[in-house]
């Protein structure tokens, strides 16, 4: 298959996922109700027309197994200029997707001056090394059917406001800003390797994959990062115990005709989407396999708590070549030793420089 | 109420992001290496960590009188480029590099590596561009890791 | 009445008795007989009756579950017996350290004679901790300490679960201690999983196969610093464990492991105990994720104030 981008494998899969992108638009606009989006199992068949049969495991479950990516460039609130506009035309799609994978890691090179950090394209972790997908959404966010997550509950805002003012530990637009390490809690999270998060499965900037293992009543869901799993045990299984928390919330899942309905509560405090709040916060996520290399993901936030409403996103998951490697963490986590040991450099360095003055 | 806060304030920073690691990313970075000591260094390999979170390269420099002190160059996560063909054999102990980076603030002898080519100005691992702008993406082959005579013309596998 | 009539009455008044006692140590009617010998045999440890395991939809045995061991051997993969852990002084019988008989079979480990050195170092060092940003922070202390993955087959004798799902291409193992987890590539010829591993791990490269209702599984590509136990039983990058997983019972798989390294050891040598399947109603995974508990032990002589 000729192509016109270039003459590597992963080339020739962003050159494929463009021009299937027509294909790839007719799965996107077709409508998603929430539980019930049916394969493309035409009804009229023709004998000469191959048409898509939704793979089934042994034991006659729809098949969602294998690698998939979430990767994407679409934003998770609707940009303004798209006023009310769910789908993007087919032109603005396109540059879009060659927009992002021109630019799909903001930290190169070019910014030697400003950035020290390695450039994402000699480790094959830019986007269009990793495999992105277009995508014909406006936003990820579905409903409200303006794009846009809902506004926060008076509590949940005065709580955000205290932190915004309050500042982060770090100064993101400032490199050479002081940043506050003095113990490992003053690290985020996945600093420290406790947890990169989910649900909700997002798109992330690189290692953004996924592999999907079913079997005797569990689904199972590997995230790369961590190689953090979470096991969800289907119909059938005993209620949630619900004294259990945990980093990843305890999950229950059902089949709806095609579509895995997972619904997932138990959050740990400190560890919940968008600083939800674990005692409320529930997400159900809806799994659909849509044709052979796509997943339509679509999950549901509700915490009366934190947001007025409920709100719903799709993120498009795509299928990717394996594997996923052992993702070692805390075994060789020298970010965490270099960025405490930087703080304390930092801070000897501003003694001595005071000392030196006190002493002219 | 001070923890509540630095919790809220974890979990914000973590989750309000969509694509929530580069913003974490560039934070390590910001705090771990030095803008004010760029580095170019040209060395060896004595070691290479295909680790996560970040890949690390360890690499002889010999100075004139001869005295070697052995650097630590941080990279990115290998798992990209385990899928990509990348083993533990394709960059043998003794590939000659020369690593410009930035310093760690806190030791003197790592950093991250920012730019990292063989002798020849050959990129290291993986270049190149997106499809469609400037440029061929190259997988080099595990002969051209190592440094030889063959000229840079090589096409993916 | 004569004395005559008086022993005759008493002879057979115990008549009865004694044929009450006559047939009590007489066999039970043959009619539920086989159920009662059966059900007075005790299993005796070691052996199972012969068995034939479910199959799932693929027609392959089922080992989907979460299964335990219940052996000391992450304390000690040799005979041991109990002993005061760390600080007995503040942990007493907490932190105190059960006996158990070894999985070795055999009995001992066959080291090089250099190689047993390195081992009763590490037992001296298994508590130093001494966090670098480079590789010497794996020169000493055990990793279980430090919350590293265990490494194979030490994850399988954890006190902890871990729960296998099994699918035809790819059989997962989730483990309950740090959301450990292997993946045994079952497809023959997967593009996406080459023979040889592309790089080290802690938790190994590993391909499966079935041999009748035997899982064997082959594992290399290890990193050189897990240990097998608290002793400082440890392998080099050389390491091969070959596995076999076979269903003994509805409850028990019997489950084998021979190690292989020629850098540390004179010849192969196996480790065997059986797996139980974990019956509580509610039985799940929950999470101990413990680099949450060992942050201070591993990074606190770069805190701001070290030692506070």
């Amino acid at each position: 298959m000729g192509n016109r981008f270039g003459v590597s494998s992963n080339a020739l899969m962003i050159g494929a996922a463009v021009l299937l992108l027509p294909a790839f638009i007719l799965a996107q606009t077709k409508p998603s109700v929430a539980a019930k989006a049916d394969t493309k199992t035409a009804s009229a068949k023709s004998p000469e027309k191959k048409t898509w049969v939704l793979p089934r495991t042994p034991d006659g479950q729809p098949n969602l197994q294998g690698y998939w990516t979430s990767l994407s460039f679409t934003p998770m609130e609707r940009p303004a200029k798209y006023g009310s506009r769910e789908f993007l035309t087919d032109e603005e799609a396109a540059e879009i997707h060659k927009e992002g994978i021109q630019h799909s890691y903001e930290f190169t090179f070019n910014d030697l001056a400003e950035t020290p950090v390695y450039d994402a394209t000699v480790y094959a972790l830019s986007a269009w090394q990793e495999g992105v997908a277009p995508n014909k959404r406006t936003s990820l966010v579905v409903d409200p059917p303006d794009g846009k997550i809902p506004a926060l509950t008076p509590e949940a805002a005065k709580v955000r406001e205290a932190v915004r003012r309050h500042g982060p530990n770090q100064d993101y637009a400032d490199p050479n800003a002081p940043v506050k390490a003095d113990v490992a809690e003053d690290l985020n999270l996945g600093e420290r390797c406790l947890s990169f998060g989910g649900p909700p499965i997002l798109p992330g900037a690189y290692n953004s994959n996924f592999f999907i293992v079913q079997g005797a009543g569990y689904v199972m869901v590997e995230y790369e990062w961590n190689n953090e799993t979470r096991i969800i045990p289907l119909d059938g299984q005993p209620a949630l115990s619900q004294g259990i928390h945990r980093w990843h919330g305890n999950s229950r899942g059902h089949w709806e005709g095609n579509t895995l309905v997972v619904e997932t509560s138990n959050f740990r405090p400190g560890a919940t989407f968008q600083g939800a709040n674990p005692k409320t916060l529930k997400i159900t996520e809806y799994f659909t396999r849509t044709d052979q290399n796509t997943i339509e993901y679509k999950f549901t936030v509700d915490d009366p708590s934190t947001w007025t409403k409920p709100w719903s996103a799709i993120v498009p998951l795509s299928h990717m070549d394996g594997p996923i490697f052992e993702y070692d963490c805390s075994e060789n986590n020298n970010d965490a030793v270099n960025i405490l040991a930087g703080a304390r450099a930092t801070e000897r360095a501003a003694e001595e420089k005071a000392k030196k003055i006190s002493q002219k | 109420m001070r923890l509540a806060l630095a919790m809220a304030m974890l979990v914000l920073a973590l989750g309000l992001f969509v694509t929530a690691m580069p913003l974490q990313a560039h934070h390590a970075f910001a705090a771990t290496f030095d803008t004010q000591k760029p580095v170019v260094v040209h060395c060896t390999i004595t070691k290479v960590e295909l680790i996560n979170p970040h890949s690390w390269f360890w690499c002889d420099e010999k100075a004139a009188d001869g005295t070697v002190v052995n650097w630590g160059f941080e990279g990115g996560s290998p798992n990209s480029l385990i899928r990509h063909g990348v083993t533990k054999a394709t960059i043998p102990t003794g590939t000659e590099l020369i690593i410009q980076g930035y310093q760690s603030k806190a030791f003197e002898h790592k950093g991250v590596g920012v730019n990292m080519t063989f002798p020849d100005g050959r990129k290291f691992l993986f270049g190149g561009s997106a499809p469609g702008a400037e440029g061929e993406v190259a997988t080099p082959t595990k002969d051209e890791v190592a440094p030889t005579t063959k000229d840079d013309s090589s096409s993916k596998k | 009445m004569t004395k005559a009539v008086l022993l005759s009455l008493f002879v057979l008044s115990c008549a009865p008795l004694a044929v009450q006692a006559q047939t009590s140590t007489q066999q039970p009617p043959a009619r539920g007989a086989a159920l009662a010998a059966a059900a007075a045999k005790i299993p005796t440890p070691g052996e199972f009756p012969a068995y034939k395991p479910p199959h799932t939809g693929d027609g392959k045995p089922d080992f989907n579950g979460i299964w335990q061991s219940f052996v000391t051997a992450d304390i000690d993969i040799q005979d041991h017996d109990a002993q005061a852990g760390p600080h007995p002084d503040i942990m007493g019988a907490y932190g105190a350290w059960p006996g158990g008989q070894g999985i070795v079979e055999g009995g001992e480990i066959p080291y090089k004679p250099e190689a047993l050195a390195k081992k009763k170092a590490n037992a001296e060092k298994r508590m130093v901790v001494n966090i670098t940003s480079d590789d010497r922070r794996h020169d000493t202390g055990d990793p279980e300490l430090k919350c590293y993955r265990p490494g194979v087959p030490r994850a399988n004798y954890m006190p902890f679960p871990f729960q296998i799902i099994q699918s035809t291409d790819n059989i997962m193992m989730v483990y309950e201690f740090e959301h450990t987890l292997r993946t045994i590539f079952m497809k023959e010829n997967d593009k996406e999983a080459p023979k040889d591993p592309p790089a080290d791990s802690w938790m190994g490269w590993s391909h499966g196969r079935f041999e009748g209702d035997t899982l064997v599984i082959d594992t290399t590509g290890f990193v050189p610093y897990t240990w097998f136990d608290r002793a400082g039983d440890f392998h080099s990058d050389a390491l091969h464990v070959i596995e076999r997983y076979t269903l003994a019972s509805p409850y028990h798989i019997m489950y084998e492991a021979t190690i292989e390294d020629p850098n540390v050891y004179t010849r192969p040598w196996k480790v065997s105990f059986p797996l139980y399947r974990r019956m509580e109603k509610n039985v799940q995974l929950v999470d101990f994720d413990c680099v949450e508990f060992v942050e201070k032990m591993l990074y606190g002589p770069y805190y701001k104030n070290p030692g506070k």
